[in-house]
């Protein structure tokens, strides 16, 4: 409860704070709360504190993944005080983003589906305004409300399931309503109730045939803004869909497998398709966005022992080099003007070390070892393989081999030095955030050992 | 002494990253010759056959079963020799007074291969592997990307695609295998030799790693990346892919496939022969029409390859061995191949025959020199070519005589496009001026070359009594299965 309350707490102080004068201190006072919160994270760990009359169970694997929200959150508070179209409403965007984080918390450790959506609810509206902070800018305009009627459109769809599973058996909470789908069998209602529940969760984790909003609304937010989308948003959308998967659903109704693995085949292969014909850079990780949701689906297709771990793992090697890849977009795309592969030329020449973090970030979202990406994949890869889903890590293999395609090109470019080269400044925040999440990526394709097996 | 061999290159990076970039080269320098003295004093504990010197064993990822796994025999021993031999003769090549550009990232990067290719060699369980083989794709992209020539970046970024290709189903079998070890789970070659597969299973595990390890080697029709990648690649690079790379996945095919799927080999590797001949005789063909000489040295180690890995999959003792023995030849030959081509390159500016001629009376020490090459390279008796090769077709016609005919006409073909080499530049009509013969280092280089290639060709023991046992071992597998086989 603690950890709510103190959210909250900095949350209200950061909003009222933009009245008074102390307001140029107020991501301190975020970046205070953070850590805060993370300390009362660790904890809780082992303590398995129910709250909320057992509505929200703050478990292990609860504290986990909100871990990893916290860390991306982190990493956007600090990038967020650069923006200069967020100058106005620093104070907002802050509070919103400890919102965000009280959302993503109440996700990864609900147990009474209407907390989900409310969890779901609390960080998606969060995350329509950041998609729009860019107020001048008719594509923000555009990703904004097109995130907001999409998103909309698909709560309603989770909450029509969760409205046709209480109907069918008369509870709200995920092991009842097992219970009760094993002992009085399904019909009808209960199975569109499952198909809608996911159908809303696909929704969040942009799965096939759910992602037609990710492009525009990825390209269209502040690349920032972005970064937060991709890597937050979807470990939260992932770790409310392994509670509900766990807990609720693949118990009773163990034949929703066919329907994820057809899912995970259909994301991985568009992802990776379209990926491979952008030439904006941006508008590429959005798409590979789509592609990894495919990989952390395929580890949820059956749930073993193994699995929480093997989602975790990815999760963390995903949030790491996706908030590489962006804060380096960022960068880039505020010195020279752009994000389409000409605008990574020559990069390296200038600044070597941006270049090395953005090619580590690339390597470990293809999966190539000695980093943490690789070990997320093989991870996922092995536990899947353990449930005898040859066919499905076969395709996600060769999903792997196209994304080698689409992610070396930009480092190719950044190596490439023909013709002007625009001089690139890195602010010394990002420099230091940069060196931390490339170590940390590092350190955990070498040592997995210190997170692995974990859960 | 093991983690030692592996870590030598990985803490020289140290050094190369923080010391100004003026002594990038020295650093390098002095931590390949360490390495040669490391493998070199390792040698009598390996050749009395005292594993347990060397062996390493510490966990790694305790919740997945991956052990860092460690060891050394005389299969390993010989590869080891490879590496940490080529490595200061690769420096030496390099041309006096041209310095590589951005030295600091091109030394770091070459340390970074050494240590992957030892650990590829020495890793004993299949994860840690898989990861050095991996691993080792990383550098040698960025050094033919960046330090090659025309067009490197387009025909590199096509070589990482499809080897990789090839490594992730190496992935994929390596975790199907683990899948199947009797809990508690287990990554070890020793585990995997140990699994009683159903010959369905092992037929698709055999396609599997057949293809990763072809596309390494490459094995027709795989090898669409190699040609090019080696034209494009600097000195270096080339050296690196054909003189060692390659030979992770011979490696691999000794080391993974013939002890894991037996059957499948017995059943189904007729298929894999067929195409390493194939090959070879496809190499050939194309290098006897060849005008670039890089090019052509490209295709010809198309042919010489197959020949190795038709032996090794040919499953005889008498395949197995020569392959271990023509592995080590083949890189020392390619590599004194590779540099022969880039002096007269240094000196003429250009690669192609056609204007190339009398070279021989301008260089006599390098057509001297570069003769004996060449007779390793067509295998003439007394050279190391020779024993490799003669093991091998003897391996080859065990398992059928027509295929070994076949691969046999090969080496007849050898003969011809490389005495049209010698006769079209070292002979013929003089078409540019001379330029000096061979400056001391590249002299040395080429002469070390020469005296293994002779020097081994005539007293072969050493090495083939090295990897005999270890080629018996791995040989037993495939015979115990196709005992169980009989009715």
């Amino acid at each position: 409860m603690s950890l709510l309350l103190c959210l909250t707490a900095f949350g209200v102080l950061a909003m009222i704070g933009s009245g008074f004068r102390w307001r140029g201190l107020i991501p301190l006072l975020s970046g205070l709360g953070l850590l805060a919160a993370a300390v009362l994270m660790l904890a809780g760990w082992d303590v398995n504190e129910r709250i909320l009359n057992g509505m929200l169970q703050l478990d292990n694997m609860a504290l986990a993944f909100s871990l990893v929200v916290l860390l991306a959150a982190l990493v956007t508070s600090v990038l967020l005080t650069l923006l200069p179209e967020a100058k106005a409403y620093q104070a907002d965007l802050q509070a919103l983003l400890l919102f965000a984080l009280i959302g993503a918390v109440v996700m990864a450790s609900f147990t009474h589906l209407l907390l989900l959506f409310l969890g779901i609810e609390i960080l998606s509206l969060a995350s329509y305004v950041f998609a729009g902070i860019r107020k001048r800018d008719v594509l923000s305009h555009e990703a904004a409300l097109k995130y907001f009627l999409m998103g909309a459109f698909s709560s309603a769809l989770l909450l029509l399931g969760i409205a046709f599973l209480y109907g069918a058996t008369g509870s709200f909470d995920g092991a009842l309503i097992a219970g009760q789908l094993m002992s009085q069998g399904g019909n009808a209602y209960v199975v569109a109730g499952i198909v809608l529940l996911l159908a809303g969760m696909f929704f969040k984790i942009s799965a096939v045939p759910f992602q037609f909003w990710v492009p525009d609304v990825y390209q269209g937010a502040p690349t920032v803004v972005t970064g937060f989308l991709a890597t937050a948003g979807k470990v939260a959308a992932f770790a409310a869909l392994l509670r509900l998967l766990q807990e609720a659903i693949l118990p009773a109704a163990p034949d929703v497998q066919h329907l994820l693995s057809l899912v995970v085949a259909a994301t991985v292969l568009a992802g990776n398709l379209m990926a491979v014909r952008q030439t904006s850079v941006k508008r590429m990780l959005a798409f590979s966005s789509i592609a990894h949701a495919g990989y952390m689906l395929l580890g949820l297709v059956v749930l073993n022992s193994r699995s929480a771990d093997a989602l975790f793992f990815y999760s963390v090697a995903y949030v790491l080099s996706g908030l590489t890849a962006f804060a380096v977009l960022h960068v880039i795309e505020s010195s020279c003007g752009g994000d389409g592969l000409e605008h990574f030329q020559g990069v390296a020449r200038t600044q070597p070390g941006l270049a090395v973090a953005w090619t580590l970030a690339m390597l470990s979202l293809a999966g190539i070892p000695v980093t943490a990406g690789f070990i997320g994949k093989f991870y996922i890869f092995s536990s899947a393989l353990a449930e005898g889903l040859v066919g499905l890590v076969v395709l996600a293999v060769i999903g792997s081999v196209i994304s080698v395609y689409y992610y070396l090109r930009p480092v190719v470019s950044m190596f490439t030095s023909t013709g002007a080269i625009k001089p690139v400044s890195v602010p010394f925040s990002v420099q230091v955030l940069l060196l931390a999440l490339s170590l940390l990526t590092l350190l955990f394709g070498i040592v997995p050992g210190w997170l692995a097996g974990i859960l | 002494m093991l983690s030692a061999i592996v870590l030598l290159p990985l803490l020289a990076l140290i050094p190369v990253l923080l010391l100004p970039e003026r002594y990038s080269r020295s650093v390098v320098w002095s931590a390949s010759f360490a390495a040669l003295l490391l493998v070199l004093y390792g040698a009598r504990d390996v050749w009395e056959g005292n594993g347990k010197a060397w062996l390493v064993d510490w966990t790694w990822m305790d919740a997945l079963g991956v052990r860092l796994l460690l060891n050394c025999d005389g299969l390993t021993y010989i590869l080891l020799l490879l590496t940490a031999l080529l490595y200061p003769l690769l420096l030496l090549a390099e041309p006096a007074g041209r310095p590589v550009s951005r030295p600091r990232s091109y030394y770091a990067l070459l340390l970074l291969m050494q240590a992957a290719l030892f650990g590829v060699f020495l890793a004993r369980d299949a994860l840690l592997f898989y990861v050095f083989y991996e691993l080792a794709l990383i550098p040698i992209f960025f050094l033919t990307a960046f330090w090659g020539g025309e067009g490197s970046r387009r025909i590199t970024l096509k070589f990482f695609v499809y080897t990789l290709a090839g490594s992730l189903f190496l992935l994929v079998a390596i975790l199907y295998l683990y899948w199947r070890t009797p809990e508690p789970h287990s990554f070890s070659f020793e585990a995997f030799y140990g699994l009683d597969l159903t010959l369905q299973e092992q037929i698709w595990l055999f396609a599997a790693l057949f293809f990763a390890f072809a596309v390494k080697i490459p094995v027709f029709p795989f090898h669409t990346w190699q040609p090019d990648t080696y034209t494009v690649a600097p000195l270096a690079g080339s050296m690196l892919l054909a003189g060692i790379m390659l030979k992770m996945g011979i490696y691999g095919l000794m080391r993974l496939v013939l002890p894991v799927v037996p059957d499948a080999v017995a059943s189904w590797g007729w298929v894999a022969i067929s195409l390493c001949v194939a090959g070879m005789l496809y190499g050939s063909f194309i290098a006897l029409r060849q005008q670039d000489l890089k090019r052509l040295v490209a295709y010809s180690s198309l042919a010489h390859v197959g020949l190795i890995a038709a032996g090794v999959l040919s499953a005889s003792s008498s395949g197995m061995q020569g392959a271990a023995f023509q592995m080590f030849s083949h890189g020392i030959i390619v590599y004194a191949l590779f540099l022969a081509v880039d002096i007269l390159e240094r000196r003429y500016g250009t690669r192609r025959m056609d204007e190339l001629g009398g070279v021989a009376g301008q260089m006599r020490r390098f057509g001297w020199l570069f003769a004996v090459v060449l007779l390793g390279s067509v295998g003439l008796p007394l050279t190391n070519g020779f024993i490799g090769e003669f093991l091998l077709l003897n391996g080859l016609f065990l398992f059928r005589a027509g295929l070994a005919a076949l691969a046999g006409m090969t080496i007849v073909l050898s003969v011809a496009y490389m005495l049209r080499w010698y006769r079209l530049v070292f002979f013929g009509d003089v078409r540019q001026e001379g330029r000096g013969d061979l400056s001391a280092a590249e002299g040395l280089a080429l002469l070390v070359c020469a005296a293994v290639i002779v020097g081994t060709g005539i007293y072969p023991m050493p090495l083939l009594q090295l990897t005999e046992p270890v080629a018996e071992r791995l040989l037993s597998f495939v015979s115990e299965s196709t005992a169980a086989l009989l009715p």
